[in-house]
């Protein structure tokens, strides 16, 4: 009898061998069984029992091939079970091959749904596989990939039923597509710099920090991020929802959503919540739940160093690699990050109507929580400054969020059209390929070396705000970036400023 | 019998007598605990440095009634390990002197306030004669305005030959410090710890800088631990160093209110920036000017009140605020001219000036960028921008 099961984010192939001996009855579980499959004869029995079915009386041995690896999970119930009878008699021994069954079983006999359907019908196609077996539950999960017959059962009498070829009753399952409605841009007053500043992220793919006081629509901004990124494409589409059907998210009768994900975390995450782990089998994190899409970290100084800290091979490779002792896994994580700070400890710094309460010492600690390296690679970085109430009533609304996302589907189709592959952006294409695309004249070099003069620009930030300036360009539409576009990126500069005019101790004084 | 002397002999005795002293009035405020408030007025009563040590030296009742027994028993066993001239030497070694009163190495007007230091430490170079001193204090967390208008004050002064003092302090001392450099003038900070120490830590940098090319002060023992209450004595010394004291930006509480004040009691001249009202950072400098301290608008208003010899004229505050800015593409665009006619009436964030101006956001930031860089517009935490306090009087007719 063929099973599978998942191991970090990979579908394995288990088969699953029984064998009856004489002895006193009795059940050996091997193959490196954790707690949960090992206590499945208890839940088989039972099962078996009470769909008024024969149990074999005899010593059994199960055995999960391959041996070496360890099996986790409830995957395994159903296939046991059918093999079991098969050994009573119930079943035709070659009633067992051609099919892949998963499933885990209630003492009832029912058959509950088990996560990570999707990855795994996607795997038994690859492999070429005619047939999958899976709960009733995650029948339409299992189907979205298509290319394989799914049949959900649910309860052991109906697996049993359709092994000896008796017809189960199936739902109807129709794949469609579908797209997450988010909130419209237009909602949020205001704050046309920001919105500008997200458009150019979504458009090139950069990451982002918006640095505000409390209340300014930070949030409000962030969210609605993934309303005027691009749709996924179709790949992408199943990428996405496996990542989600083996962490357990997946809306069960779901459809296939071709929007972005868009993750949230709470600040308290563990280092392990945010990049994935656990002890045996690894588990996908923050990070890789957010592939493809959006992660949003309020109060980014709020989070615990190491967390942030490992966001670092992430954001420069789109992929994060988790060792254990045990297992070694590499999870994709190619996400957009978006963060948001308060520009001090209290958040008032710079307010027109409260004062900030915080002193310099304070407000330099608050910005070294960040390190460095992290801030290189956030691209963009703007101020959002509260509006007052009166400025909420005047303010326009602006644009809806179709008619940008417009202007950044177009943008991005620029870049596909010039990189080459679906997923190299502005953002992250090397740096020569970028200077070779951009073509800075003479009025340009000027123009920048000026800038990095006057604002105190490093290196990499020059190098930032050359990637942002291509995007602004990609967005209007010109082959060439011109000063106006490095003008504007410029001014996405606004934590280098901030960190310099604080503590003016990078300037050179000497001499 | 002095008298009788020609004033170079006078010159000469006195040089003698000074460096007889200065191991004493070194090794004594070098001795644990000794409070730089009290060594000036110990001094005194016992006759000379070299008398006080001697005295603490031997201990006994007449010590033990100058300074309490505990101290005295103390002291005197410190006195009895050290040589004085020995010290002196360490202290050498390390890059540091001393500065006795009465010494020209820095400002005569120092001496002559109501509690002058028995000595100060210093690091650096040497300040060169006759150089007029005139503070430059503030906020330590200021605007860019202020920043920007420390700045290029400091810069002003410093061409015209005069030299900035201020306390090293984040936000409007580091500025000060900081255009007087850029400018090649001399600038001298007076700290509130030993001048050995890196206080505040985020200004490393700007002390080393200042350390190669003006010099640093404290009447603090090497080593000696920043304290809240040694700043504001500090203070006096920044003041009585300087012919006037200039504050930009200060709260109704601000310790440059403070180094107004000894400004004030010394009979030094106290000015002030103005800002706009309602701010709680013009809060202290608007009280000033209230008061009778002279606004300030630019390096003139500051120079002007010295005598010609003392300084010399810098360039006109307007040639001044040309030079320097390379303009990318020559003069300013229609878009930009705009810009800063609303920032005149008011600072404001990219929103309003993108609606009053009815241009897109995106034209307003490209504006905006270069107004920068040509320094006509300062940009402050919160997204704001604010017209510069020295745009050339030219460009807004």
């Amino acid at each position: 009898m063929d099973s599978c099961s998942i191991l970090g984010m990979e579908v394995i192939g288990v088969e699953v061998e029984i064998n009856t001996s004489g002895g006193l009855p009795g059940i050996h579980m091997v193959g490196l069984p954790d707690a949960a499959v090992r206590e499945s004869y208890r839940r088989i029995k039972a099962a078996i029992a009470n769909s008024e079915l024969p149990f074999p009386r005899q010593l059994i041995t199960v055995n999960l091939a391959p041996a070496h690896l360890r099996k986790e999970g409830s995957y395994f119930d159903l296939p046991i079970a059918l093999a079991m009878l098969a050994v009573c008699g119930k079943l035709e021994s070659s009633a067992l091959r051609g099919r892949l069954v998963v499933g885990e079983l209630a003492l009832d006999g029912k058959v509950r749904g088990v996560r990570g359907a999707l990855a795994m019908a996607l795997w038994a196609r690859r492999r070429g596989w005619e047939e999958m077996v899976v709960p009733a539950e995650n029948l339409a999960e299992a189907c979205l990939p298509g290319g394989i017959r799914v049949v959900g059962v649910r309860n052991l009498r109906e697996a049993l039923d359709h092994l000896q070829g008796k017809p189960v009753p199936q739902p109807e399952v129709s794949v469609k597509e579908s797209t997450k409605s988010f909130p419209c841009l237009s909602e949020v007053k205001g704050q046309l710099h920001a919105k500008r500043a997200l458009e150019v992220a979504a458009a090139g793919g950069h990451n982002i920090l918006f640095i505000g006081p409390p209340g300014s629509g930070k949030s409000m901004l962030a969210e609605r991020l993934p309303g005027i990124m691009p749709p996924l494409l179709p790949e992408e589409v199943l990428e996405v929802a496996s990542i989600h059907s083996i962490a357990g998210l997946l809306d069960p009768g779901s459809a296939l959503s071709t929007s972005p994900p868009f993750r949230a975390p709470h600040h308290s995450i563990s280092h392990v919540g945010m990049v994935g782990g656990g002890r045996n089998s690894p588990r996908p994190g923050e990070i890789t739940l957010s592939h493809r899409g959006v992660l949003f970290l309020d109060e980014l100084p709020e989070f615990r160093r190491d967390t942030l800290e490992v966001l670092r091979q992430p954001l420069e490779t789109g992929k994060v690699t988790v060792s254990r002792s045990l297992i070694t896994t590499t999870f994709p994580a190619r996400f957009l990050l978006v963060a948001g700070m308060n520009p001090c400890p209290c958040g008032f710094l710079g307010d027109s109507v409260r004062p900030c309460c915080c002193s310099p010492g304070r407000i330099r600690n608050y910005y070294h929580r960040l390190s460095g390296p992290l801030l290189d690679r956030i691209d963009i970085q703007v101020e959002v400054p509260r509006l007052t109430p009166r400025e909420l009533v005047e303010l326009p609304g602006g644009e809806k969020s179709e008619s940008v996302r417009e202007r950044v589907v177009a943008a991005r189709q620029r870049q596909r059209d010039r990189w080459g592959e679906g997923s190299t952006t502005n953002a992250n294409v090397e740096m020569g390929r970028l200077y070779e695309a951009c073509r800075l004249g003479e009025e340009e070099r000027r123009f920048m070396y000026l800038a990095s003069e006057k604002i105190g620009l490093t290196a990499r930030g020059f190098d930032r705000c050359l990637r942002v300036a291509r995007t602004v360009a990609d967005l209007a539409g010109r082959e060439r970036v011109s000063v106006a576009d490095l003008a504007e990126a410029v001014q996405y500069r606004s934590l280098e400023r901030i960190r310099g005019s604080l503590f003016l101790q990078e300037v050179g004084y000497a001499g | 019998m002095g008298r009788a002397d020609s004033p170079a002999g006078e010159d000469r005795a006195g040089q003698e007598r000074k460096d007889r002293e200065r191991p004493f009035r070194a090794a004594l405020a070098l001795l644990p605990q000794m409070s730089p408030v009290s060594l000036p007025r110990m001094i005194s009563m016992a006759g000379g440095a070299e008398e006080l040590w001697e005295l603490l030296r031997r201990g006994g009742e007449r010590a033990a009634a100058l300074v309490g027994g505990e101290k005295a028993g103390e002291w005197s066993r410190a006195c009895r390990r050290t040589d004085p001239w020995e010290s002196l030497e360490k202290l050498a070694r390390r890059g540091i002197r001393v500065i006795l009163p009465g010494e020209g190495s820095v400002p005569d007007v120092l001496w002559r306030i109501y509690d002058p230091p028995a000595l100060l430490f210093a690091r650096g170079r040497e300040m060169p004669r006759g150089m007029a001193c005139v503070a430059v204090v503030g906020a330590r967390k200021a605007t860019s305005y202020g920043r920007r208008c420390a700045e290029q004050l400091a810069a002003g002064l410093a061409e015209g030959g005069v030299a900035v003092v201020s306390g090293a302090a984040y936000g409007i001392d580091a500025c000060a410090h900081r255009g007087c450099m850029q400018a090649g003038g001399f600038t001298v900070a007076v700290l509130g710890c030993g001048i050995d120490r890196v206080y505040p830590p985020g200004n490393a940098g700007l002390l080393a800088g200042i350390a190669e090319s003006g010099c640093i002060l404290s009447e603090y023992p090497p080593g000696d631990e920043p304290q809240a209450w040694k700043f504001p004595h500090r203070n006096r010394i920044i003041a009585g160093l300087s012919l006037a004291v200039v504050v930009v930006e200060a709260s109704s509480k601000s310790g440059a209110l403070i180094t107004a004040d000894f400004a004030l009691e010394e009979g030094r001249e106290v000015m002030a920036v103005p800002g706009p009202i309602g701010h709680p950072l013009t809060e202290g400098t608007h009280g000033l000017i209230k008061k009778g301290a002279k606004l300030v608008t630019g390096v003139e208003d500051i120079l002007e009140e010295f005598p010609p010899e003392a300084v010399q004229r810098p360039l006109d505050g307007s040639e001044r605020g040309q030079k320097g800015m390379v303009l990318p593409g020559g003069g300013i665009s229609p878009l930009e001219e705009k810009i800063l006619r609303l920032l005149g009436e008011e600072a404001g964030t990219l929103d309003r000036l993108s609606l009053r101006a009815g241009e897109e956001p995106r034209e307003i930031l490209v504006a905006l960028t270069s107004l920068v860089l040509k320094g006509f517009v300062c940009q402050d935490a919160g997204g704001l921008y604010a017209l510069s306090p020295f745009v050339p009087r030219g460009i807004l007719s």
